[in-house]
């Protein structure tokens, strides 16, 4: 009787069921509220600095500047965006931006593959030390290696070109290591079987085992779209024309040139961010398994 | 068919060596090359306007114990950097836990939370010095309305420092918290369900299950926040120009003043050099710290 007592107090449910369970669920029910009262506070003040961003760049100039602050426009005005692909050359940072990114994600994506599937599928003399070595270049910071390639980009004649970013971009040490782990994942009998049909090695690569990638692929794709649409001092440092800047460097530059001008400054913010927010809704799994196998900050 | 095996490893053999060979080149010219030049560089007075001129270590003992204004950065670098970690860490943890809990409306809030990740940086900034503009910015106006404030926020040297450490935890957030999302969704619920038994209540199981198990997720969380935190520079750049009075220099800041405002290369390498050192020892000092504790 006595160990029933005391299996009681530790274990109701397992003599009343009911018990318990209904207690525990009212708890649950309270704590879950709870927890969504505290993520939703959380979460407004994700939300809100957005909201007002959008919000500003399309209220009329007076109330922007008004007090108290009118959270709504009496009036909704898009004329800001107008100037800014307009008279204002936004347009083409713009475009030098997807274009930079989408040949250095696509030109390094192919280069990781083809780089972590040697390292993971062939035999060759000093393979280990020169993986190492690829290895290591990770724990240099980019400041130590921006004075020496600004140098060298201005005796070659290539500072203010858009080739002083797409020549750094064409390897990325992180995405061949990541393709190497996958690759190594890959059946070796796969690659065998296209040697017995009598495929060429670089056939074999790309008909048998890109295609087994496709989701490392796509997590590795995102990041470098990601770290390249956000680069900042590389380019700060190499373009010195506007025509060649890119978004961020554009924008930082436009942004301190109309600065009390916070309506337009705030649509071109707008213009900047929504197209990544909109991106990023739609493919959001991709995102969110890419952190979780590749761990890297975006 | 021997014949056609050697082929074959000939074959393979020119597609390695077509693989690698470029590989190779380019480490050589964009981290060989440059981390040598730099090195080179740091022991030379040099400049785009003077002849270079051998000085030995004589930069960086200059940097050591004459220039000031790099002390200072080194300070407002740390400040940021452990604050940033700090803040940033607890909140992400607080919030995971809280989401972990919840089942239909995790995916909405995990999303919310991850929207200023993928926003680019500068944009960001850009919105943030908005918000912090002292008088008709949002924040002032909001305290203003419950009868608080006005801050001075990024234009005083006392909270310039604190707004662009709001800034960037707002900014991060979401990240860590997937990590830590990430992380719980790996310990087992048998285990919980074993502390339950055992009559442990939510803090003890906080404290004694979640937080020991999730100790990776906070070595990589502390190592990539302190390597990412000693080279901020983006933030600090659009938000208050490195000012008021210094107050938010950091040290890529001031190295990056050294060398493209006044073309000192030789000094600016130097300096980076410092900077590698330093982050060198420090994710050592960590790494062997969490690895005593992860084997006890």
């Amino acid at each position: 009787m006595q160990d029933r007592k005391s299996l009681f107090l530790r274990e109701p449910h397992v003599l009343w069921p009911g018990f318990e369970g209904k207690q525990k669920s009212k708890k649950e029910r309270l704590f879950s509220l709870l927890a969504w009262s505290v993520l939703s506070v959380g979460a407004a003040v994700m939300l809100l600095p957005f909201l007002w961003m959008v919000l500003t760049s399309v209220k009329p100039a007076n109330e922007i500047v008004s007090y108290p602050p009118i959270l709504f426009p009496s009036q909704i005005t898009w004329a800001r965006f107008g100037r800014i692909f307009g008279e204002l050359k936004f347009g083409l940072y713009f475009w030098n931006s997807i274009y930079i990114c989408v040949l250095t994600t696509v030109i390094s994506l192919f280069t990781s593959a083809l780089t972590g599937y040697i390292f993971a599928k062939f035999e060759f003399a000093g393979k280990n030390v020169l993986f190492t070595a690829i290895l290591a270049t990770m724990m240099i910071p980019f400041t130590v290696t921006m004075i020496p390639m600004y140098l060298l980009f201005s005796k070659a004649g290539l500072v203010d070109h858009h080739l002083a970013i797409i020549l750094p971009s064409l390897y990325n040490t992180f995405g061949i290591f990541m393709m190497r782990q996958f690759m190594q994942g890959l059946p070796t009998e796969l690659l065998e079987s296209g040697r017995i049909d009598g495929a060429g090695e670089f056939r074999i690569f790309l008909q048998l085992m890109l295609p087994q990638t496709k989701p490392a692929l796509a997590a590795l794709a995102i990041f470098i779209f990601m770290w390249q649409w956000d680069n900042f001092l590389w380019p700060l440092i190499v373009l010195q024309s506007e025509e060649r800047f890119t978004l961020p460097v554009g924008l930082t530059a436009f942004s301190q040139q109309y600065w009390t001008d916070y309506g337009l400054v705030m649509a071109v913010a707008t213009v900047t961010v929504l197209p990544v927010l909109v991106v990023f809704l739609c493919l959001q799994k991709h995102f969110i398994r890419g952190i979780t196998m590749t761990g890297i900050k975006g | 068919m021997k014949k056609q095996r050697s082929k074959q490893k000939r074959f393979a053999r020119g597609f390695v060596l077509a693989g690698i060979l470029p590989a190779v080149v380019w480490y050589l010219i964009f981290a060989g090359l440059p981390i040598f030049y730099s090195l080179y560089l740091s022991f030379f007075r040099w400049s785009f306007l003077d002849p270079s001129q051998f000085v030995g270590l004589a930069n960086y003992s200059e940097i050591l114990t004459q220039d000031q204004l790099f002390y200072k950065a080194l300070g407002n670098t740390f400040t940021f950097t452990f604050s940033e970690i700090s803040v940033g860490t607890v909140l992400a943890f607080c919030f995971a836990l809280l989401i972990n809990r919840l089942k239909r409306s995790a995916p909405f809030f995990r999303t919310v939370f991850f929207l200023p990740v993928v926003s680019s940086m500068t944009a960001v900034a850009i919105l943030w010095r908005w918000l912090f503009q002292p008088k008709f910015g949002l924040i002032n106006q909001l305290l203003g309305l419950v009868g608080l404030g006005p801050g001075m926020w990024l234009n005083s040297p006392e909270t310039a420092m604190e707004s662009v450490v709001i800034m960037s935890v707002w900014k991060g957030l979401g990240f860590t918290i997937v990590l830590f999302l990430a992380g719980l969704q790996g310990i087992p619920d048998s285990l919980y369900e074993a502390a339950e038994i055992d009559g442990a209540n939510r803090w003890q199981k906080v404290i004694r299950i979640t937080i020991p198990l999730l100790r990776p997720t906070f070595a990589f969380i502390l190592i990539t926040g302190l390597i990412n935190g000693l080279q901020a520079f983006t933030q600090m750049y659009v938000l208050t120009k490195g000012g008021p009075v210094n107050a938010t220099l950091t040290i890529v800041y001031h190295l990056y003043n050294r060398a493209f405002e006044f073309f000192n290369m030789g000094s600016a390498s130097a300096m980076a050099f410092i900077l590698f050192f330093m982050i060198i020892f420090l994710t050592i000092i960590q790494l062997k710290l969490l690895n005593k504790e992860i084997s006890y």
